[in-house]
């Protein structure tokens, strides 16, 4: 694994840790909510979830994309030449 | 009461005439499309951007890159007139403005291999014209980013519901990313797995808001959102959010269409409340020209033709397919456009009543069901859609209220992360000439970090010291004018490349030209009555935020109109040499 993978993985699991954290404080008040600096580390989490995977788990393959591609867009099997 | 029905009825009947007469004629007669002819999918196929789509797909994902929620602000605002102004501008100019320039966008692109409408205006018109109207899309995406930061800050400080649902729905986006492209779920199932969870995400939102009460911390976080998404890998959330969303955006348009429909809903206020009502900067506003800057999607748009040049026509099975995505895109647009502004013409003295006490009204302005939509224009549209689905399907105001600002926010982040994007992108070609006279100089801007923040640093300060009242105008006029531009391109294309008839360029120039002055127009009464005054009243009151906002805004529409007329003679020039030209070799 390289140092990007693992820094990846570490944002990841940090992510998800500081979105754990955020939302249990919630419970604190009443009515629940998540409440200002609780709030930034919510947020915070969500960053790093956001960014994290893209690091930890590399550039997806092209032919994965392109196969997610024809799904998605319904494309067609035969590529017309001129 | 006027029901509402009957207006998206005319709307839809408005729409499919205009479709299988003008739109067929300006298929069959003006670019002369065939299927026979290979578009840029099947020549230059690579199997990730020129793939050659599904038809009915495609349009469904040009719709959702279109339509995200410009359709939304411009009409909600727009109901301060009346109903009737922005109804009949949507249905007119949506039919000989803006589908025709989506079109036509569209197709020159696909004549030039896919490549953006930038592009595209250098080949057909000069080089020149192609640095200026990158200049033109560099500020329209900086006043986009402005614009859509505030906004995204009004709605997760009006519905605070909403900033936990969306922050629990980028997770949800990247998840679904991870079944796909890592573990190879079929997409179908995936999505079915992400919409599910959305569900989830709205209600624990509904019971667990995410409360922050500082309005320029709120801008800084997005601020470091915009930056982050300018620059990082983020293959894994991108396209599954816009699968997503294109989703939660048809939800939202059938859903409120359907509820408009059996709830009977019919206008709660005037069609026409006054003729100058103080929608842009709180100062009196007058329908023409203004109109222009109120109203952009929905009618018209120039970020259009960055869409449709940019990837749909990298995507187009077909020449023949089109029409459909380009034209009927647009049309769906417009009745995107009138779902919401019924939605909001019909609720509006109830949104009023509930949300007026949590709106700012600037002093001096009346406390009216009118300068509230001008004063909280997302409230009233989130707002009056819950009613509408409350009162045809009995489901909690607040439920509606928060899908309405979900389907607004989870497309404002994503025109956010796509403006900065395209933002640096412009700014990078932008410094092209500059290359070889200062490499050193044009190494350090060119730097991907740097170039990401440059955009975002402006649009950003706008958002810190502005509002929407004054920001979105801007935009608007900016995107109009674009729209503008890259229709005078496109009716010279028909001219010069395709060699039609005079009389039939002149049917998107005349409407362009039209357009042309009506937003220039527009554009020197904001100038002389909102942004040069805003600047005044700033340094004559020791204001800091107005004093800058002012002249940041004062400057950028002062640009704005030179670099327009800088094209308009650019235009001429061309069109006059190449008169001579023509008649040398004869």
């Amino acid at each position: 694994m390289k140092a990007k993978n693992f820094a990846g993985m570490i944002m990841t699991f940090l992510g998800i840790t500081f979105m754990i954290y955020g939302f249990a404080t919630a419970f604190f008040y009443h009515p629940y909510k998540i409440y200002e600096d609780n709030a930034i580390i919510f947020i915070l989490g969500s960053y790093l979830i956001i960014a994290g995977p893209g690091f930890w788990i590399g550039e997806v393959p092209k032919e994965v994309v392109a196969r997610v591609r024809k799904e998605a867009l319904g494309a067609k099997e035969e590529v017309k030449k001129e | 009461m006027i029901s509402v029905w009957i207006f998206l009825v005319i709307g839809a009947v408005w729409y499919l005439t205009f479709y299988f007469t003008y739109g067929k004629f300006l298929q069959n007669k003006v670019v002369g499309a065939e299927e026979k002819r290979l578009t840029p999918a099947h020549k230059n196929f690579d199997g990730i951007d020129y793939v050659p789509a599904n038809k009915y797909i495609l349009y469904g994902h040009h719709v959702g890159a279109i339509a995200g929620t410009g359709p939304i602000i411009g009409p909600t605002l727009a109901m301060a007139w009346g109903w009737l102004p922005a109804l009949l501008w949507i249905l007119i100019a949506n039919a000989i403005l803006g589908a025709v320039h989506d079109y036509l966008a569209l197709m020159a692109s696909v004549r030039y291999e896919g490549k953006t409408i930038a592009t595209v205006t250098g080949n057909v018109i000069s080089n020149r014209a192609k640095y200026i109207f990158l200049w033109f899309i560099l500020f329209s995406l900086i006043l986009i980013i402005a614009a859509f930061i505030i906004f995204d800050v009004s709605i997760f400080m009006l519905r605070p519901q909403v900033a936990t649902a969306i922050l629990i729905f980028m997770p949800i986006a990247i998840f679904v990313g991870v079944l796909i492209y890592k573990f190879n779920f079929a997409l179908k199932y995936a999505l079915i797995v992400g919409l599910l969870l959305i569900l989830v995400a709205i209600w624990v939102g509904y019971n667990v808001p995410l409360v922050i009460t500082d309005y320029n911390t709120w801008v800084t976080i997005l601020l470091i959102y915009g930056w982050l998404a300018g620059w990082l890998p983020l293959w894994y959330l991108l396209q599954p959010r816009d699968f997503l969303n294109v989703y939660i955006m048809w939800g939202g348009i059938i859903l409120g269409a359907i509820a408009l429909i059996i709830s009977f809903a019919s206008f709660q206020i005037p069609a026409l409340t006054s003729y100058t009502q103080p929608l842009v900067g709180y100062k009196p506003s007058p329908i023409w020209p203004v109109i222009v800057l109120v109203i952009a999607c929905g009618a018209l748009s120039g970020f259009h033709s960055l869409v449709a040049s940019g990837t749909s026509a990298r995507q187009l099975n077909s020449e023949l397919d089109a029409l459909t995505v380009g034209y009927a895109g647009m049309f769906t647009e417009g009745m995107v456009a009138l779902v919401v502004a019924f939605s909001v013409a019909s609720t509006l003295p109830q949104s009023f009543q509930m949300l007026a006490s949590k709106t700012t009204f600037p002093a001096g302005i009346p406390h009216t069901p009118y300068t509230f939509v001008i004063a909280n224009a997302l409230g009233a549209f989130t707002q009056g859609y819950g009613i509408v689905v409350h009162n045809a399907f009995g489901i909690d105001i607040i439920y509606g209220a928060i899908f309405a600002g979900l389907w607004f926010a989870t497309f404002d982040f994503a025109v956010l992360d796509t403006a900065n994007r395209l933002a640096r992108y412009a700014w990078m070609e932008i410094l092209d000439p500059i290359k070889e006279k200062f490499p050193n100089a044009h190494k350090i801007l060119y730097n991907r970090y740097v170039a990401s923040i440059i955009p975002l640093a402006i649009g950003g300060s706008l958002a810190y010291t502005s509002t929407i009242t004054y920001v979105w105008p801007a935009f608007s006029g900016a995107n109009q004018l674009l729209a503008a531009l890259a229709l005078i391109t496109t009716s010279s294309w028909i001219y010069y490349v395709l060699k039609k008839p005079l009389k039939i360029s002149l049917l998107a120039f005349i409407p362009a030209f039209f357009l042309w002055l009506t937003v220039t127009t527009a554009l020197f009464w904001y100038l002389f009555v909102v942004s040069y005054p805003m600047f005044t009243t700033g340094l004559a009151k020791h204001i800091l935020t107005t004093t800058y906002s002012g002249l940041l805004l004062t400057v950028i529409v002062i640009f704005l109109i030179i670099l327009d007329i800088l094209l308009i003679i650019e235009f001429a020039n061309i069109a006059i040499r190449r008169r001579h030209e023509n008649k040398a070799k004869a």
